[in-house]
C-alpha cells in the first residue's frame, strides 16, 4: 500500500468505509467477470473528437455501475430546460475527455519527435510519452469526474459540513472530506486547492475496491505499466493536477491543468451541444502545446519556490506542459469563448432559477426530514431526472427516503418547466443614488452599498434567510391591503399563491464564477519561459466582463411577482440602503416598479414609512452611506486622536448600515456638529461638569437652548406615539434626556433603556437615530472621562436593521475641574 | 473559515493604506510572495492563507478569489490598461474603517500597508534585476 494512501485513509475512515462501500458495489460486477470474459476493444463517436477508442480494460471499467452511474447525471445540469440540446451527460464527457486526452498525446509526441530530431537539441533530448504514460493519463481521465453527484455543481451545497438550512448530522464523512483535501494539499503542489469532487475521485482512487482492481493481473493484462499502488498515486496526481508530490509528473498537467483535456472537451461540447456558435481553435490550441525545458538560464522570473525545484533537478530540466507564444491567440480565444459560455449558457437567467431550484430542494429535502443525506444517497447511481421524480413523489426509491411537500412542489416545478421568475434585479450599476449629490460622494456611497449589500448576501444561508424575510413581508403586505379593500380579488390570489409556493420558493440568488489566474508558462520566440501576461491577461478581461453584466435577482412563482417585486424592494431598502434604478425594472420586464394604490395603506398599516414608500415610488433613489465627515467632529478632537471620527463611524454602521436620506444625513450632520460643541461647553466653557445638575428638566433645558442658539428647529414635549418626546431636533433626530442623582460606577449603565424608549417614537418620526444625553454625578474618587469617552454606540434592538442609539454621557459636579479636566 | 469579502477588504485597506494610490499588482505572483513573506504579521484572515510552489513560482491558492471578490465588492476596479495590477477604489478613511472592524488598531493597520508594499517593491525590483541578468 502506497504511504500516500495509508495516510489519506488513516485520516478519514468513515468517509472511506463509505466509499468502500459504494465502490465495492460499483464494482462487483467486473470482478465476476475478470478472468471469465475477454474484453475487445472499442471505438466510440464521439460529437467532438470523432472516434475514440478504447482499450479492452477501459470498456471493463465503462460497462460497470462505477462509470454508467454518471450516464443522465448532465453535464450542464438543468440548462437543458432553455438550451433542449444541452442533454449531454458526464459520461459523454468523460468519453470525450479520453479522446481529448489521446489528441493532446499525440501532438505533444510530433513536438517531443521534432524536438529530438534538430540537431541543435541534441544534449537536450526530451523523454517520450510511452504506453505506461498514455494509459495512466488515459485512466486518469475516466476517473476524473467520478466525484461528481446528480446535478453537478448544484449538490455542492449538500456535501458542505454546515447545511446553509441549518440541519444537521451525517458530519463526520463530510468533515473528513475537507480534511482529505487539506491532506492533498500538503502532500502536493498545486496549481490550484482541489475541488470536492476531485478529492472524492481521489477516495474512489483510493478505495479497497479499485485497489484491488488495479492490482488484479486479469484487469490490465499486457496493458500494466505499474504496480496498483503506484498506479493509484499517479492517477491521484493527475486528477488533482499536481506539480510535484507522489505519483506526479508533468503529464498529469495534461488531465488537470489550466489547459487540460478537460476543459478543451467541455467548452467545445458545451458549445456543440447548446447550439452556440461560441468557436474555440481547440487544433491550433493543441498544436501549440509544449513540454518546456525549465532550466535557471532560460526562466529568468522564477522565484525562490521555482529556482529551487529547478536546483533539485540539475543537471536535468524541471519539464513542464506550456505554449508556444504563437499559440497565445487560441489559448486567449478559450478563455474568452469561456466566459461567453458562462454569459449565454451557465448565467442564463432561467439555466439559474432551475439551478437554484434543484439546489434548494435538495436542502429542503434534507431540512424536512431532519437528516442530512448520506453519501450513499448522494451517489445512488441515479440521472438528474429520476432524482427530481424521486423527490417529487412520483417514484420511489428504496435507497432514498424523502419526504418533503416544499421540496416536492419545486421538483414540480422542474419537471413541468414551471420555473421561477425574476420578481426583482441587482446590480450595482443599477444603484439609483439620490440627485445633486458631489460626484465623488455618490460614487463611494454606492461602492460603500454594493459593497454591504454583496456580504450580505454571501452564502446560500444568507440568502435564504433574506428571501424568507421577503416572503413574510409580502405575506404582510397582502392582509394590509386585503384589510384596506385594495384589489382585493389579486390579493386573493397572491395569497393563494403564496402559500401554496411557501417561502422555498422565493429565492435570492447571485451568480457565482470561480475564480481563475494564469497558472502556465510560455516559451517566447528567444526561448525564455515566462507567465504570458505582459500584454493582455485574459483572465482579467473574462473577470471584468463577467462583473459588468453580473445580476442579481430575486425569483419567485410567476404569479405573484409583483407583490414579491415590492416586498423585495422594501426589504433591500431597509437592509441595504439601495433602491434601484429605472434600468433594473428593464431587466426583470415589470410592467411597473410600484402599484402606487397599495402605498398609502402600506404606510398607514406602518409596514413601511412614508419616506421609504417615496424613495421605491416617486424619489426612486437610494440612502446615502454616511462618511466620517458627516460626523463633523471638531478638529481640535481630531488632533487629539485622528482616528475618532472613523471609530464612532465604524460604530454607527454596524447598525446604521443602510444609510440615511439626504435630508437625515443632513440634519444628522447639524445635530451632531451641535452635540460636540455642547461636549465642549459643557468641559471648557463653565458647562456642566462643574454644575449641578438639578434634574432631567435641568439638562433639557441646557441642550434645547444649546440647539435653539444654533438657530435649529426643537421640538419639546410633543405628543408621538402615545408619549411625549423630549426633543426632536430639525425634524429629524429624537433626543432623550436622562439624569442620575448619583455616580455610577460606570456611564454606560445609566438609563440603559433610554434607546429602547426612545425607539417607539423614532418609528413613528421615520428616525434612524436616536440620540440619548445621560447625566450623571461625577464621582470625586475617580478622573473626569475625556470628552472622546463620553460617546458610545449602541444597537437598540434586533429588529432594527436600519437604527442606532448615539449615547452621550456627561458627568456632572466635578470638584477638581483644573486637575480632572478632560482633553 | 473566512469568507472572501473580509480578506478582499481587509487586503485592499492594508494596500490602500502602505501604498495609497499606487495600483495594486495582480499578476506575476508578486502579491502572493509578498503576502507569504508577511505571513506570520498578518491577521488570521491573511494569515491563515495557504501557499504551493505551482508550475510559475510560488502562489497564494485562495488570492485569485480575494482578487475576484474584490472586484466584485469595487473595493477595486477592472479593466484597466495593463492588466497587471487594479486600481484600488477606496478612500484612506474608508480603509481604516474596514481595518478597524477586522479587528486593527488603525496604526497597526497602516504599519502593516507599509510592509506589504515595501514587500511588493522589493520582490518588483528583484524581478527587475533577473531580469536584466537574463538579457
Amino acid at each position: 500500500m502506497s504511504a500516500l494512501r495509508s495516510k489519506i485513509r488513516a485520516a478519514t475512515p468513515t468517509l472511506t468505509a463509505a466509499v468502500d462501500k459504494l465502490c465495492a458495489r460499483w464494482l462487483a460486477p467486473l470482478d465476476k467477470r475478470l478472468g471469465n470474459s475477454e474484453f475487445r476493444p472499442k471505438q466510440i463517436n464521439d460529437a467532438i473528437w470523432g472516434s475514440v477508442e478504447l482499450t479492452p480494460w477501459e470498456v471493463a471499467l465503462l460497462d460497470t455501475p462505477l462509470l454508467q452511474r454518471m450516464r443522465g447525471v448532465r453535464q450542464l445540469g438543468l440548462a437543458q430546460l432553455v438550451f433542449p440540446g444541452a442533454i449531454h451527460d458526464r459520461l459523454e464527457h468523460i468519453v470525450g475527455v479520453v479522446g481529448a486526452v489521446e489528441q493532446m498525446i499525440a501532438t505533444l509526441d510530433r513536438q517531443i519527435a521534432r524536438w529530438n530530431r534538430d540537431p541543435r537539441n541534441s544534449a537536450r533530448q526530451l523523454p517520450g510519452i510511452n504506453e505506461g504514460d498514455r494509459y495512466r493519463l488515459r485512466l486518469a481521465a475516466l476517473f476524473h469526474d467520478l466525484g461528481h453527484g446528480p446535478f453537478s455543481h448544484a449538490i455542492e451545497p449538500v456535501l458542505e459540513v454546515a447545511s446553509p438550512l441549518g440541519t444537521t448530522g451525517d458530519a463526520v464523512w463530510r468533515e473528513e472530506l475537507a480534511q482529505m483535501r487539506l491532506l492533498l494539499q500538503g502532500e502536493y503542489a498545486l496549481n490550484s486547492a482541489p475541488a470536492t469532487s476531485e478529492v472524492i475521485a481521489v477516495a474512489i482512487i483510493l478505495s479497497d475496491a479499485v485497489s484491488q482492481l488495479l492490482g488484479n493481473d486479469n484487469f490490465m493484462e499486457r496493458g500494466r505499466w505499474a504496480a496498483a499502488a503506484k498506479i493509484q498515486e499517479q492517477l491521484t496526481a493527475c486528477i488533482i493536477g499536481a506539480v510535484e508530490g507522489p505519483g506526479a509528473d508533468h503529464l498529469c498537467a495534461i488531465v488537470s491543468s489550466q489547459l487540460d483535456a478537460d476543459r478543451t472537451d467541455y467548452l467545445a461540447r458545451d458549445a456543440h451541444h447548446s447550439g452556440l456558435h461560441i468557436g474555440f481553435d481547440t487544433e491550433r490550441l493543441l498544436s501549440k502545446l509544449e513540454v518546456l525545458q525549465i532550466r535557471a538560464d532560460n526562466t529568468p522570473g522564477a522565484d525562490a519556490g521555482l529556482r529551487e525545484r529547478i536546483a533539485r533537478r540539475a543537471p536535468d530540466p524541471v519539464l513542464q506542459i506550456g505554449i508556444a507564444a504563437s499559440g497565445f491567440g487560441s489559448f486567449e480565444q478559450m478563455l474568452i469563448g469561456r466566459t461567453f459560455l458562462y454569459d449565454r449558457l451557465y448565467h442564463h437567467h432561467k439555466v439559474r432559477a432551475a439551478e437554484a431550484m434543484a439546489q434548494r430542494m435538495m436542502l429542503v429535502s434534507e431540512r424536512d426530514r431532519s437528516a442530512r443525506f448520506s453519501l450513499e444517497e448522494i451517489f445512488l447511481s441515479i440521472g438528474d431526472d429520476t432524482l427530481v421524480r424521486i423527490i417529487a413523489e412520483e417514484v420511489s426509491h428504496s435507497g432514498l427516503a424523502t419526504n418533503s411537500p416544499a421540496a416536492a412542489r419545486l421538483a414540480r416545478g422542474l419537471i413541468d418547466r414551471d420555473l421561477l421568475h425574476r420578481a426583482f434585479a441587482f446590480r450595482s450599476r443599477f444603484i439609483a443614488t439620490p440627485p445633486g449629490l458631489d460626484a465623488d460622494v455618490a460614487e463611494d456611497s454606492r461602492h460603500e452599498q454594493w459593497r454591504r449589500l454583496l456580504k450580505g448576501l454571501d452564502g446560500l444561508g444568507k440568502r435564504y434567510d433574506v428571501g424568507e424575510e421577503i416572503y413574510d413581508l409580502a405575506k404582510r403586505i397582502i392582509a394590509t391591503l386585503k384589510a384596506a379593500d385594495v384589489d382585493v380579488a389579486a390579493m386573493d390570489a397572491y395569497d393563494l399563491a403564496l402559500d401554496q409556493s411557501g417561502p422555498e420558493q422565493i429565492i435570492v440568488d447571485l451568480p457565482i464564477r470561480k475564480a481563475d489566474a494564469i497558472r502556465i508558462l510560455a516559451r517566447y520566440p528567444d526561448g525564455n519561459l515566462k507567465v504570458p501576461e505582459f500584454s493582455f491577461n485574459p483572465v482579467k478581461w473574462a473577470d471584468a466582463y463577467d462583473l459588468q453584466k453580473r445580476t442579481g435577482y430575486v425569483f419567485c412563482p410567476r404569479g405573484v411577482v409583483p407583490v414579491i417585486s415590492l416586498a423585495a424592494r422594501i426589504v433591500f431598502l431597509s437592509r441595504f440602503g439601495v433602491v434601484m434604478g429605472t434600468d433594473a425594472d428593464g431587466v426583470i420586464k415589470a410592467a411597473r416598479a410600484v402599484e402606487p394604490q397599495w402605498l398609502a395603506p402600506l404606510v398607514a398599516a406602518t409596514i413601511m414609512d412614508q419616506e421609504t414608500a417615496d424613495l421605491l415610488d416617486q424619489r426612486r433613489h437610494s440612502l446615502i452611506a454616511v462618511r466620517a465627515d458627516d460626523l463633523c467632529v471638531p478638529s481640535k478632537w481630531i488632533e487629539e486622536d485622528p482616528y475618532f471620527a472613523i471609530k464612532v463611524l465604524t460604530e454607527i454602521k454596524k447598525h446604521v448600515g443602510a444609510g440615511l436620506s439626504a435630508s437625515s444625513l443632513k440634519a444628522f450632520s447639524a445635530i451632531m456638529e451641535a452635540m460636540f460643541a455642547f461636549v465642549d461647553l459643557w468641559y471648557d466653557g463653565g458647562g456642566g461638569l462643574t454644575a449641578e445638575i438639578a434634574d432631567e428638566a435641568d439638562l433639557q433645558e441646557r441642550l434645547g437652548n444649546h440647539f435653539r442658539s444654533r438657530s435649529m428647529k426643537v421640538e419639546e414635549g410633543t405628543a408621538v406615539g402615545g408619549g411625549k418626546l423630549d426633543l426632536y431636533v430639525e425634524e429629524s433626530v429624537l433626543i432623550e434626556n436622562k439624569w442620575q442623582s448619583g455616580t455610577a460606577a460606570t456611564p454606560d449603565v445609566i438609563a440603559p433603556s433610554a434607546g429602547i424608549q426612545g425607539r417607539r417614537y423614532a418609528i413613528s418620526l421615520m428616525s434612524q437615530i436616536i440620540i440619548t444625553a445621560a447625566a450623571y454625578r461625577q464621582d470625586s474618587g475617580k478622573p473626569v472621562s475625556q470628552k472622546t469617552d463620553l460617546i458610545e454606540v449602541r444597537q437598540i434592538t434586533k429588529a432594527d436593521g436600519n437604527r442606532a442609539e448615539i449615547r452621550f454621557n456627561f458627568p456632572y459636579g466635578a470638584k477638581t475641574p483644573s486637575r480632572d479636566k478632560g482633553s | 473559515m473566512q469568507s472572501r469579502y473580509d480578506r478582499a477588504e481587509l487586503l485592499v485597506a492594508l494596500w490602500k493604506l502602505g501604498a495609497d494610490n499606487e495600483m495594486m499588482p495582480t499578476s506575476h505572483g508578486i502579491l502572493d510572495r509578498a503576502l507569504n513573506a508577511l505571513r506570520s504579521a498578518l491577521p488570521p484572515e491573511l494569515g491563515t492563507l495557504s501557499f504551493s510552489t505551482t508550475g510559475v513560482g510560488l502562489r497564494c491558492h485562495e488570492l485569485p478569489d480575494i482578487l475576484l471578490a474584490a472586484q466584485q465588492a469595487e473595493l477595486t476596479s477592472e479593466p484597466n490598461p495593463t492588466y497587471l495590477s487594479t486600481i484600488v477604489n477606496l478612500r484612506s478613511e474608508r480603509a481604516i474603517e474596514l481595518a478597524i472592524m477586522h479587528g486593527l488598531n488603525p496604526l497597526e493597520a497602516i504599519s502593516l500597508g507599509r510592509d506589504l508594499k515595501k514587500q511588493v517593491d522589493l520582490l518588483k525590483s528583484d524581478m527587475g534585476e533577473m531580469a536584466a541578468v537574463a538579457a
